[in-house]
This record gives structure tokens, sequence and C-alpha cells, in this order.
């Protein structure tokens, strides 16, 4: 993660144990970050459904349900923008292979992905043997909302 | 967790009522609830979604797996009264031109 040379404001790091029940809090985290950024309610819905996904491939990809592992989700809040990072220790996938969910040819997964691409302003997904699967996102704030 | 279902029948219809939130925790009881429904072969089911707050993938991959399952055995599926917000995912995915959507 670049800190060196952005305007880091502060970074809330939250972490919790692979398992199903506790991907609510990083919605709750979320909320309450985006709301002390004054984000509409829609941007704060969008933004949830955006973690919760990552949350939730990390939860079956990277520890595969294994609730002794941990999931890693780290907010960094910068002047124009908030980065919202997801951490497993899974091995990770290609960002390219999100595709457009064919509605003639829809299977159960697959969309979790595409959701998230859609609901942010960027994605990066860094998937490394030894290091797990890092997802994130990004968005931009309007001018001096970080400030608040 | 902020979530419940509730079930009633209406001739050979079943309306299953959601409340709350539907995500990764929350979509298993959901998940078990349509199976036994499907496994005591009920054919047209309505899911009501006006009282769902919030849906992400899983139960969205609830939703896909019920409705083939049910065309394949001749039945139908209904999407009722999605929130806004329950809309917008389904909009975004393009499953609003997949499920039956209506409002009451």
């Amino acid at each position: 993660m670049a800190l060196e040379g952005s305007k880091v404001r502060d970074v809330i790091e939250l972490k919790i144990p692979s398992a199903p029940e506790y991907i609510r809090l990083a919605r709750l985290t979320l909320a309450g970050i985006g709301s002390q950024l004054q984000l509409s309610f829609d941007e704060i819905e969008d933004l949830k459904i955006a973690v919760a996904e990552a949350c939730t491939n990390a939860l079956l990809y990277g520890s595969q349900n294994n609730r002794q592992e941990e999931i890693i989700i780290r907010y960094l809040i910068e002047d124009n923008k908030l980065t919202i990072s997801v951490l497993d220790n899974g091995s990770g996938f290609d960002c390219s292979e999100i595709a457009v969910p064919n509605p003639e040819d829809l299977t159960p997964g697959g969309l979790g992905l595409f959701l998230i691409k859609a609901l942010v302003d960027e994605v990066n997904i860094l998937g490394c043997p030894e290091r797990g699967t890092e997802v994130t996102m990004v968005k931009y704030l309007s001018e001096g909302r970080a400030n608040v | 967790m902020t979530f419940a279902l509730k079930e009633s029948k209406s001739g050979e219809k079943f309306l299953l009522q959601a409340e709350g939130e539907i995500d990764v925790y929350t979509s298993s009881q959901l998940k078990e609830k349509i199976n036994a429904l499907l496994d005591n072969g009920v054919k047209e089911l309505v899911i009501d979604l006006s009282n769902v707050s919030y849906i992400d993938s899983t139960g969205l991959g609830i939703f896909i797996g019920t409705l083939r399952n049910l065309k394949e055995r001749g039945g139908r599926m209904e999407l009722l009264s999605p929130t806004p917000r329950v809309k917008k995912v389904l909009n975004i995915t393009g499953l609003d031109r997949v499920f039956d959507i209506k409002y009451a």
C-alpha cells in the first residue's frame, strides 16, 4: 500500500475471524466511516455491498470457511478518497477475470466481483501464493469531504 | 442477526416473506427454507422482498438456483416488490431481466 507521499488522514483496521457472522461488522464499520465522511445513503449502501462481497470472497475462496483464519479490512481515509482493502490468506486471481454476467447463462456464483467493480470507482486485486489476496477498492470523495 | 422469514400458502402458490438483510450469513436460512419448499413439491413461489433492506451475491445466487430448479420442473418464481436498494442490485447484475418482478 502506497502510504508515502499521500495525504493519509486516518487508518482504521478491522480484523475478523473468517466466519459469515462477522462480515456484517465490516459493513457496519463502513457505514460509520461513510457517515463520518458525509457520504450519501446510496454511496454508503453501495460501499457496504462492495466491502461485504470482498469479505465473502475472502471467506469462501481465501480461507475456505476456516474460522481459525483471519480477514483484515483496512479503511484508509485520504484527502480525496476512501480506500478499502480486504486481505486474506488465499491464492489470488486476476482482476481482468471480472466479466459482465450473462443473463442467458447465469450461475449462482460469480456475481460478487462484478458487483464490486460496478459499485466502486476503482478496484484492484492482488494475489500472492504466500501472502494471500488483497482486494483494494477506491471511492473518490468530493472536495473537502475527508476534512469534516 | 436482523433476518426473518414468514411463509403462507394460497392455492398452489407459496408466499415467502423475507425481512431484513440477506447476506452470506443469513442466506443459509433462506436457502434451507426454499430447499424445504422445493423438496415438498412447491412449483409456484413468490418471494416478497418489500422488507429486505440489503442483498448480496449469496442471496442472488440462491434466487438463481431456485429459478433454475423451478423452471426444470415446470414451475415459476416471482420476486415481489423489491426495495429500491434490492432493485438496484438486480439492475446492476442484469437479473432484473431474468426474474419475474412484480409490485404489489
